[in-house]
């Protein structure tokens, strides 16, 4: 998993792009990938779905749309489950409700 | 019939967890220590309202109304470069007090909300360098505009006081905040843009001139780059009356990150 050899962690907050970023497994064990692009003024975020290294939705995620389940999350739409460590999936949901974190990228500025 | 009774702002970066646990000397975690023993001791407190500069909501100002908190842990972690140890935090929450700072910000025209969100670092860092067991209430600080925060402030002080609490605020941030620039070689002066900054601000605060910090430069702002903007410092003035704070500690550090620790009285 490339976030998980170059950070050492599966969620990371890039303070350039502005943008979070989960990595987790499917069920047949492909590479997922969540990009939290912006945050919307309504506190949704644009959302891209990475499967496999290939984009394959783009999204508005809103904090409900996830549920969190012992060994990774479901999103209701799309239904995918992603399997993730309960570390990076505590910090995705903190980044949904409304957390910016320190940032794995730094930048000269934060909001 | 319940009363604010100080305001604190305090640092809030994951390293004062490990020094604080390391037992490594530095004199932001044996400031907070020394909140610590003010808040257990003097004024025994009981309910810290936290008000995180890492919980920065757009649409409105929340506040967790939770019977228990937990905390997550939103800093990177060993072995990545600037990596902490994982850390955690568990408290009591004061759901009454939570709502009723809902309802106060509703009668002052906020756009407010609850959201079941716990304590993130920047509410339980400085919070657990204190070694205190209270209650705490977890509210954001949003990315809202400096006059809503002011106004956040006052809708916390006042439903302090319709409760029976003896209360506390700890509204954490940073002055300068350029954590891309910051590195381990502690013999390099702090640079110059941040110290102007951090200087400045101190002075502001502890004259009680808080309508003063939106006439900052905006270029000296940019370059240092406030944690949550200095909307913690909005907060503050809004809740305490604007009293001058007294300086506890100032700690530039890793040549680009400003750590000031300023106690508020209330004003009657």
């Amino acid at each position: 998993m490339a976030l998980l050899a170059e950070f050492g962690a599966n969620f990371i907050y890039d303070a350039k792009q502005k943008k979070a970023v989960l990595a987790g497994t499917s069920d047949d064990g492909k590479e997922l990938v969540i990009e939290l692009v912006h945050r919307n003024d309504d506190d949704s975020h644009n959302a891209v779905l990475v499967v496999a290294g290939n984009q394959t939705a783009r999204f508005v995620l809103r904090e409900d749309d996830v549920a969190y389940l012992s060994d990774g999350i479901q999103l209701k739409q799309p239904a995918i489950r992603i399997f993730v460590d309960r570390v990076a999936m505590a910090k995705f949901r903190g980044f949904t409700r409304g957390n910016i974190p320190t940032p794995d990228i730094p930048a000269d500025s934060l909001p | 019939m319940g009363e604010l009774l100080k305001a604190y702002f305090v640092p809030n970066g994951s390293y004062l967890m490990q020094e604080d646990e390391d037992g490594f000397p530095d004199p932001s975690v044996d400031a907070l220590r020394s909140i610590g023993r003010e808040i257990r001791e003097e004024l025994k407190v009981d309910v810290v309202v936290v008000v995180s500069p890492h919980w920065q909501t757009k649409s409105s100002f929340f506040v967790d109304p939770g019977e228990h908190h937990t905390s997550f842990m939103d800093y990177p972690l060993l072995p990545a470069t600037w990596g902490r140890r994982p850390f955690s935090y568990e408290a009591d929450g004061d759901p009454q007090l939570a709502l009723g700072i809902l309802e106060s910000g509703k009668k002052l025209g906020l756009r407010v909300g609850t959201k079941n969100y716990g304590l993130d670092h920047g509410a339980f860092c400085p919070i657990r360098v204190m070694h205190i067991n209270c209650k705490i209430v977890p509210v954001s600080i949003t990315q809202r505009p400096f006059q809503e925060c002011i106004l956040w402030g006052q809708a916390i002080r006042k439903a302090i006081e319709k409760l029976p609490r003896r209360a506390v605020l700890v509204a954490p941030g940073n002055l300068t905040h350029r954590l891309d620039l910051r590195h381990d070689n502690e013999t390099e002066l702090f640079f110059d843009k941040g110290t102007r900054f951090d200087q400045l601000v101190i002075e502001l605060m502890t004259a009680g001139k808080f309508q003063d910090l939106q006439k900052i430069d905006p270029s000296l702002l940019k370059a240092a780059a406030p944690e949550a903007g200095l909307r913690p410092l909005y907060l503050i003035g809004g809740a305490t009356g604007g009293q001058p704070g007294k300086l506890l500690c100032y700690h530039g550090i890793k040549y680009s990150v400003g750590d000031a620790t300023i106690a508020f009285r209330v004003a009657a």
